[in-house]
């Protein structure tokens, strides 16, 4: 649904986007990181029609982003950063309008069910200047909404909210994808990302990596298993390293912590080492790197 | 042309709900009015003894066939009556750059442009409807003022209103009204694509008024009269004017640097 060769963008001296590589299939949803400045937003622009590229291009819903701007826009729904709503209109007028601009044929109606879905239909005609931020986020994810795209791009969906509004932006988001929508969603929480996205790829200007979150972990950190002994010490590391597969033992009290190639047929065979020789194991556990520490670690080493 | 509609509602929507606006609107015109019909009674009045005098060759030369029919006393009535209508013409220029840049400014903070930029409407579409919002209501304001000021001038000094029911006169405020607030806004749109600061653009394209007040002192050190041929030309001028300054604004409203610069 998705596709970029080489998308690139300078501002002036500036290479926000540097041949950008990336495809989003047909109902999946792509995790879209990055620290502040990074060009995530310029990306979304440019996938959506609203800024030309550099060099390089890009094909959504199958229509060229340059040549066929409109056709993408038709086809597209855009969160943008920041709500941008017309503040003296009413929550109703402000989606109806949008629903017009895109051609929508029964309009009250599909803006009465999405003010339902994101339950603003009790504040339907009170103007927007007076509604909170969650409100004015939700009621801007409706505008993305209201054409029912295939594709929608979402940059920063729960920014600046709070834990309880964010999780109904996620759970919402959720329903999208169950739903089969392409999703493209720019965000800071990895959490969030972890939670809803199929794969997530780390950016900063250019492509770091691109994978799910278990396929970046394993890709930065290989698989890690803790073993905890009763009474470890370093003769137990000391056997473990003496192994054909020679995994990296460590160790930090009664901790052991062991990575290896291949954990499915090297753990039993770790453990039933370490059994034969007497120690007394606790328990064994696959250790799940955060994927805040892979963030970290990619972006601070981008090789 | 239904997208073009949209924009329209749109914008009268939002922007005369703007106590500022609408007042401006409304306000400004009542004060030509009664600037206007103030100055004509006073002058009338002022008239009537000039009128008897021997100055009253001098002025019938100046003022030409304005005053055929006319008692002399009531020519420099009628003179001052249509001046008056002059600087009415003045109000579908300015009032329109204030719609106009209200509406700019308001897109502009509410950050309302990207999401309708990302919508399929076509930047001509876009365009056209805020041209069309903005001038509408202008000439209507300015409409309105004539309509009071024809009826006080019925009134206050029945005799004069032959003068400024004059066909010119009628070309001038409902034919090159309209056209006039067309440049101005055009104008205000094609400045505002090449400055950063909408609020600049707005000052500046009161440069559409330099002709009228050209128009004005002319006519008031009676260097020419405004007449019929006057008017035509005018219009036609105007006309030409629109036509370029409607494809400049398309062509030099660029959807990119007002995402990225108008912020
Ligand atoms: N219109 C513009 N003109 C000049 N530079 C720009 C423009 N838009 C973006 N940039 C620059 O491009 C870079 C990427 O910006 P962008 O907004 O895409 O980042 P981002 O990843 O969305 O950041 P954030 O997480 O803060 O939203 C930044 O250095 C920014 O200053
Ligand atoms: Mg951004």
């Amino acid at each position: 649904m998705i596709e970029t060769r080489r998308l690139s963008r300078r501002f002036g001296g500036l290479l926000a986007v540097d041949r950008l590589d990336i495809e989003v299939k047909r109902g999946e949803c792509l995790g879209f990181l990055g620290p502040n400045g990074a060009g995530k937003t310029t990306t979304v622009r440019m996938l959506c029609g609203l800024l030309a590229p550099s060099s390089g291009g890009a094909v959504v819903a199958g229509f060229d982003v340059v040549a066929d701007a409109q056709e993408v826009r038709r086809r597209v729904g855009l969160l943008t950063e920041t709500p941008g709503m017309y503040d003296r209109l009413s929550a109703r007028r402000n989606l109806s309008l949008f629903a017009a601009l895109h051609g929508v044929s029964d309009i009250d109606a599909r803006v009465q069910k999405y003010l339902e879905m994101l339950d603003l239909w009790d504040r339907r005609d009170d103007p927007v200047g007076s509604f909170s931020k969650g409100m004015r986020q939700k009621l801007a994810i409706g505008r993305a909404l209201i054409h029912e795209p295939p594709i929608l791009f979402l940059d920063e969906p729960t920014s600046g909210l709070d834990p309880e509004a964010a999780r109904r932006i996620r759970t919402l988001i959720g329903e999208l994808k169950a739903a089969g929508r392409t999703l493209f969603v720019c965000t800071h929480n990895l959490t969030e990302a972890e939670q809803l996205c199929d794969r997530v790829a780390l950016f900063r200007s250019r492509l770091l990596a691109v994978d799910t979150p278990p396929g970046l972990r394993e890709r930065t950190y290989g698989r890690e298993v803790e073993i905890r002994l009763q009474g470890a010490t370093d003769a137990h590391v000391a056997l473990l390293q003496a192994l054909p597969f020679a995994p990296e033992v460590a160790r930090s009290g009664d901790r052991l912590v062991v990575r290896t190639r291949d954990p499915d047929t090297n753990n039993p065979i770790l453990i039933q080492t370490l059994v034969s020789a007497g120690a007394r194991v606790q328990y064994v556990t696959e250790i799940q790197q955060s994927l805040e520490r892979i963030y970290l670690e990619i972006l601070g080493n981008p090789s | 042309m239904k997208m073009v509609w949209i924009i329209v509602r749109k914008e009268w929507e939002e922007v005369l709900r703007s106590a500022i606006v609408l007042f401006t609107m409304l306000f400004t015109p009542l004060i030509f009015v009664v600037t206007g019909v103030g100055s004509v009674v006073a002058t009338q009045a002022a008239g009537a003894e000039v009128g008897n005098s021997k100055d009253a060759d001098e002025i019938l030369k100046l003022t030409g066939d304005l005053c055929t029919g006319l008692a002399p006393s009531d020519c420099i009535g009628a003179y001052m009556a249509t001046l008056m209508l002059l600087l009415f013409m003045m109000l579908p220029v300015l009032l329109p750059t204030v719609f106009a840049s209200y509406s700019v400014v308001g897109e502009k903070t509410s950050r309302t442009l990207e999401p309708l930029l990302a919508t399929p409407i076509t930047t001509a579409e876009l365009l056209v409807g805020k041209i069309v919002a903005a001038v509408v209501p202008a000439v209507g304001a300015t409409w309105l003022g004539v309509g009071v000021y024809y009826a006080a001038i019925a009134i206050f000094a029945p005799t004069l209103l032959g003068a400024i029911l004059a066909p010119a006169w009628l070309a001038a405020v409902f034919v090159l009204g309209p056209l006039l607030a067309v440049a101005s806004v055009d104008f205000a749109v094609v400045i505002s694509s090449k400055v950063t600061d909408p609020r600049t653009a707005q000052q500046l394209s009161g440069v559409v008024v330099l002709p009228l007040v050209l128009a004005l002192v002319g006519q008031s050190l009676g260097l020419f009269l405004v007449n019929g041929t006057l008017v035509g030309i005018a219009c036609l001028a105007c006309l030409l004017l629109d036509v370029a300054l409607t494809w400049m604004a398309v062509e030099l409203f660029d959807r990119e640097q007002i995402l990225t610069r108008w912020k």
